[in-house]
């Protein structure tokens, strides 16, 4: 495979995104506010019924919520990602954590949804069809070093709050605590 | 234990002590047992939350867990998220959801600190009547034949099949059941944490705990500690509730682990002429491979590894060239949704793998990390750590995963997964070479690193080193240290054993000499 093509300077910083620190974050952060508040209503109908974000706004949380969907497709017998919430806990999630870390949380939704303009194209990621969608992340897998890791890092939070929930134990063989009933913690991210 | 948590705090308390220690983990509860059953006025301030087994508090989830015992829930990660940091963040640290095997630091290491870093006082000799001590305390014994479950049954057979040398891994458990929740903390009090162990001798001997406290600053005046400035936290939130705490003592213990302490000295305006503050950062970077196997392995079953190879523990190289070695390789334990997590994919190709999931085995290694790291402060004061998997560590891994896979496909993996993004997989052992070439870095494949050191290093002369052979300050005296931030290397093993050795050396000064000093 050719090398990736030059990421602009921003992106060729080797920060993360979970700490990207302020230069960059600061950059895609206020990107990400920019844009994932201005724009239009569209947003609004991918938001999952009922659930409402603590910390991301409705836009950023509709991109998280469709990047969910798209890792966690339905499939019949199995409960979905919209029923796991698990965009919503990882909404929730934030909440426990400090600012910087969040705002490097809201960069990376920004470039699930704005990557495709980074590398020439013009369709938001919440805009594609699916199977764009699938392209977009296979390109984000292996694209800019931000990329890979704004990939890797919201891949694995959804993966891990979905299978968390005891509904999808019976499907992967896991039986479960030997204590039936969870205890709530005080410092809860369940929704 | 009568420990003062959030929900008993009603306003600002100001507190005098013979010794403040930050910190409730290994380091943190060895020394205080000490000093208090020296008759100290002892208060342990412990920034994460108290959980017991008695009050349902281990409920064995994966989540829960995470979110009350782990350092960042989860989510602390280095610059480039490369290494995902496992510490500990609850009253008894991460010896609450370490796997309590228990080394002692081979006499090699103790050697070159003594050699290389001028660490006087902490020699083998000298730690082994503490070793002895806290095997016996500890219960530490070889795993027996009923702890292996099928993970170290099969790493036993296919090391053995390759020529690997197989040992015992030495546990510090009592009465275990082998529930397979080690890591999510044990709701049987069978491993022997701190939380079992030296917490509540030191709260027997009078020793006080705060618990959801945080420390913010050690205050200190002209060269001397003077005391703590805390606040408590709200454990629904995480954030300051408001009281505030004053710890009035001119001797203090830092021991808020190694990811932490150097952060905690740093917040402090604590100097650093030697400038190796929150250098020297060593964490064990673990990689990891997975075989999927034709019959069921049940990763998250009985005690994490029971059986293990320390034949690889130093690297060879020759004529200065990287051979091999570097590493403990060890049976992998993970529970499900964290090792769904860390299967490749998406979609319908993900959701393939999590319906094989008791099927995958996995073996992992730590590797006794060359290259160091740091730490520095952002403009909130939270630490932003940098530890870059590259040169002759990167090589370490790579080997480390080649033995891993050797082990697995002569155990009867049909297949070897990569742990990396784009999901690599080894159809036979012929295929060993792709692992030289499989991308490793930041968003290409993630470490964790759960045995941090180094950050406020130990040794004889100030200009080279942050704390002296008694674990005080170069420059602020009644400044102690007492977790691995003082070891100068990462000791090639486990560290509990030997940060709890060290604390004892860092209490017998404090209670014999420092008073009189
Ligand atoms: C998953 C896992 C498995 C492991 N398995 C093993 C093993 O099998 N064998 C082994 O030897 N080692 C193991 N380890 C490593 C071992 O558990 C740790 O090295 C050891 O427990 C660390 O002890 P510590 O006292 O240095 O720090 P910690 O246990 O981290 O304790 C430090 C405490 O300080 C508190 N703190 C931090 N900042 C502040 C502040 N500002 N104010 C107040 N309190 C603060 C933290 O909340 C924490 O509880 C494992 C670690 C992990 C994560």
């Amino acid at each position: 495979m050719p090398p990736p093509p030059q990421p602009p300077a921003f992106l060729a910083t080797r920060r993360g995104l979970l700490r990207m620190g302020a230069g960059t974050a600061a950059v895609l952060s206020a990107g990400s506010s920019l844009f994932l508040s201005r724009c239009n209503g569209h947003y609004d109908a991918l938001v999952p019924a009922g659930q409402q974000p603590r910390v991301l706004s409705g836009k950023q949380f509709a991109v998280l919520a469709t990047f969910v969907d798209c890792i966690l497709p339905d499939e019949p017998g199995w409960p979905t990602a919209v029923e796991t919430r698990v965009a919503l806990r990882i909404d929730h999630e934030l909440a426990f954590h400090h600012d910087q870390l969040v705002d490097d949380f809201r960069a990376a939704l920004y470039l699930v949804e704005y990557g495709d303009f980074l590398h020439g194209g013009f369709t938001r990621f919440t805009r594609m069809t699916q199977p764009e969608r699938d392209a977009h992340l296979h390109r984000m897998q292996r694209g800019w070093s931000l990329e890979k890791q704004a990939f890797i890092n919201l891949r694995l939070l959804a993966v891990f709050f979905h299978y968390t929930d005891e509904r999808t134990w019976q499907h992967i063989g896991y039986a479960g605590p030997m204590f039936p009933v969870a205890s709530r913690p005080p410092a809860d991210n369940r929704a | 234990m009568d420990i003062l948590e959030w929900t008993g705090v009603k306003g600002d308390l100001v507190e005098t002590a013979d010794a403040v220690v930050i910190g409730s983990g290994c380091g943190g509860a060895t020394v205080a047992k000490e000093l208090a059953a020296a008759g100290w006025k002892v208060l342990i301030l412990e920034s994460g939350g108290y959980y017991v087994p008695e009050r349902g508090d281990f409920d064995q989830r994966e989540d829960d867990m995470l979110a009350r015992i782990d350092g960042g829930r989860g989510l602390h990660a280095t610059a480039d998220t490369q290494c995902n940091l496992t510490y500990g963040h609850n009253v008894g640290g991460a010896s609450v959801h370490y796997w309590a095997e228990s080394w002692r630091t081979p006499r090699d290491r103790t050697e070159s600190w003594e050699r290389e870093f001028g660490v006087e006082g902490h020699s083998d000799d000298e730690l082994r009547p503490y070793y002895e001590r806290l095997e016996k305390d500890l219960n530490v014994h070889l795993a027996t034949d009923e702890r292996l479950n099928r993970m170290n049954q099969l790493f036993d057979r296919g090391a053995r099949a390759v020529g690997i040398h197989v040992e015992r891994v030495l546990q510090a458990r009592k009465n275990c059941i082998g529930s397979g929740y080690c890591m999510q903390g044990c709701s049987f009090n069978a491993k022997q944490s701190q939380l079992v162990t030296h917490l509540p001798a030191a709260l027997a001997s009078g020793a006080r705990l705060f618990a959801d406290c945080r420390v913010e600053q050690v205050t200190h005046e002209r060269g001397r500690a003077t005391g703590v400035f805390a606040r408590f936290l709200d454990r629904r939130t995480a954030k300051p509730m408001g009281p505030t705490l004053t710890v009035k003592s001119d001797c203090v213990i830092v021991a808020a682990g190694g990811f932490q302490s150097a952060a905690v000295l740093m917040r402090s305006g604590v100097p650093d002429p030697s400038g190796q503050l929150g250098k020297n950062l060593r964490a064990n970077p673990c990689p990891m491979v997975f075989g999927l196997f034709n019959e069921d392995v049940v990763l998250w079953k009985n005690i994490p590894a029971g059986v293990g190879t320390m034949q690889y523990r130093l690297p060879r190289f020759d004529a200065g060239k990287y051979v091999e070695g570097g590493y403990l390789l060890y049976p992998n334990q993970l529970p499900p949704a964290a090792l769904g997590a860390l299967m490749p994919g998406w979609g319908k190709d993900h959701r393939a793998l999590m319906t094989q999931l008791p099927r995958i085995g996995s073996t992992i290694a730590w590797i006794d990390d060359v290259n160091s790291g740091s730490m520095t402060l952002d403009a909130q004061g939270h630490p932003v750590w940098q530890l870059d998997i590259t040169g002759v560590d990167d090589l370490i891994c790579r080997d480390a995963m080649k033995k891993g896979a050797a082990i697995l496909f002569a155990a009867g993996a049909r297949e070897v997964l990569l742990a990396d993004s784009l999901g690599t997989r080894l159809r036979g052992p012929d295929e060993m070479a792709r692992i030289d070439t499989v991308a490793m870095g930041p968003g290409d494949m993630m470490f964790s690193v759960p045995h941090p050191c180094g950050m406020t290093r130990m040794g004889r002369d100030p200009a080279r080193s942050v704390v002296d052979n008694n674990h005080q300050h170069h420059q602020v005296k009644g400044l102690f240290v007492c977790d691995p931030s003082v070891f100068p290397t990462a000791p090639s093993v486990d560290p509990s054993l030997t940060i709890m050795a060290f604390s004892y050396v860092a209490a017998r000064f404090l209670t014999e000499k420092w008073r009189k000093t």
